[in-house]
């Protein structure tokens, strides 16, 4: 007789009831249509004696060991302890003792690209070099800024700035004190004092300079009137000015050249030195 | 040792971690398929490929039931055997174990050769009965009736759901006592009435 005869019960219930794995509730539905159908309940004990009969079934002896030998699984076997002997590495260096910050540190800065850091460092000498070059240059330059202000030919020299341009009298006027008084090389020089401390002064121009020597003494020095001599003084400053261009463009190039290079390398040791970190990664990921 | 460090250990390359799963498993993969095959060469050939399949897709286990796992492989190599059998059809009744399981038997002195003689013919139509299914059902009572599987594991082993699985098991109960009851004369005697 065919399960699907049965229209009240469905077969699962069936099923689930014979095995004896149902709710109370699905019991008493199964059991209420075996008492309202007899071929439902024929169906019902026909399938649990059934069941039954196959529970019986002795089990089955095993012939033999089915444990299996290298040479069935050599292929994959290979493979595995290939592959564990590369994954117990990583513990090792786990287990190494914890390093110290400065320890961390060498190893972040040693890590990396070895081509691209290696480029790096020689990028970060060059650029010592050329900040040891940049730096005696400016040392060298007050030397010639003392010629532009108070050049030896005029030892007692006053400063004045007309129209941005730098003149020198040679009369000791009241405002020329400032500049007189030192009397020594570098007068104004001092007078300009932070400017002359800066080592940009190598690349300042000439008319700068100028403006910025003149003090307001020498000001007030410029506004009196020079009756014996503005003319003369103005064509002593022309030949100073002159002299002044003539000394500086040998070293201000140079400098600036200096500076542009010092920039670059900067760049180029922070380009470098991510790239290098960045390429390592990726070799990893 | 726990079964998830012998799967580690096995992935790692330890053979004897594995072989130790076959130990723990190889009765209960021998019996479903002795039955689904109902012929003890094929059900050793097939257990035995069924372990060296195991060992070679262990990556792909991801957790849970390694056992329902295992008899999926189990039961699917089965499926394999089963199919390259019908294609051969080198199947024959006289290769039936009858010799072997008497041997296994022989110790019950209780029992008369008259009595055994009789068991032995119901097992063996048993046994037909429960190779006449096809093989989702055959499958089901199998694992149910036989070896005593919960409907969730064989839902896990066949991959159907849960209703699918009491289904198939009613109907294969209800064709092998169809079948079984064409031969009512070998039947025990309270099943041969209760037929009527």
């Amino acid at each position: 007789m065919d399960p699907q005869s049965l229209n009240s019960v469905d077969e699962d219930l069936v099923a689930a009831y014979v095995d004896g794995d149902v709710t109370t509730e699905e019991r008493q539905r199964v059991e209420a249509a075996m008492a309202a159908s007899e071929q439902v309940a024929w169906e019902v004990n026909t399938l649990r004696q059934t069941v039954e009969l196959l529970q019986d079934l002795p089990s089955v002896p095993l012939p033999r060991s089915f444990t299996l030998t290298e040479d069935q699984v050599a292929d994959v076997l290979q493979e595995r302890r290939a592959l564990a002997k590369v994954n117990a590495s990583p513990p090792s260096e786990i287990e190494a003792p914890p390093q110290s910050p400065w320890q961390r540190f060498l190893n972040f800065l040693n890590g990396g690209d070895l081509a691209l850091r290696n480029a790096a460092a020689l990028a970060a000498v060059l650029l010592l070099l050329v900040f040891v070059a940049e730096t005696g240059l400016q040392r060298t330059q007050p030397g010639g800024n003392e010629q532009l202000s108070s050049g030896p030919a005029v030892p007692e020299g006053q400063v004045t700035a007309v129209g941005g341009s730098l003149s020198q009298q040679p009369d000791s006027g009241a405002g020329g004190q400032s500049a007189a008084e030192g009397g020594s090389e570098g007068a104004v020089a001092d007078s300009n004092g932070e400017e002359d401390d800066d080592p940009q002064i190598g690349v300042m121009s000439i008319g700068d300079e100028g403006q910025q020597s003149a003090s307001p003494e020498q000001e007030q020095a410029a506004a009196q009137p020079q009756p014996d001599s503005s003319s003369g003084a103005a064509a002593t400053n022309q030949q100073q000015l002159s002299d002044n261009q003539g000394a500086e463009p040998a070293d201000q190039p140079l400098v600036t050249v200096l500076r542009y290079a010092r920039i670059l390398l900067v760049l180029a040791v922070i380009v470098l030195w991510l790239l290098s970190r960045t390429r390592s990664r990726s070799r990893r990921a | 040792m726990d079964q998830d460090i012998l799967i580690e250990r096995s992935l790692q390359g330890d053979l004897e971690a594995f072989n130790q799963l076959v130990i723990e498993y190889q009765g209960l993969g021998y019996g479903v398929a002795y039955r689904l095959l109902d012929d003890p060469d094929s059900a050793a050939d097939a257990l035995q490929d069924s372990f060296i399949k195991a060992y070679r897709a262990l990556d792909n286990y991801r957790g849970g039931n390694f056992k329902s796992w295992l008899m999926r492989i189990v039961v699917n190599t089965c499926y394999d055997h089963l199919r390259s059998r019908q294609r051969k059809r080198t199947e024959s009744l006289d290769d039936m174990p009858v010799e072997e399981e008497y041997v296994a038997q022989l110790t019950d002195r209780s029992e008369t050769p008259h009595e055994y003689a009789e068991r032995q013919e119901l097992q063996a139509l048993i046994g037909s009965a429960i190779t006449s299914l096809p093989e989702v059902l055959r499958t089901a009572i199998v694992l149910r009736d036989v070896e005593g599987y919960a409907y969730e594991e064989i839902a896990e082993i066949t991959s159907a759901a849960v209703g699918t699985v009491k289904s198939r098991i009613n109907r294969a109960r209800g064709r092998v006592r169809d079948y079984l009851s064409k031969n009512a004369e070998l039947l025990p005697s309270v099943y041969r009435h209760s037929l009527k």
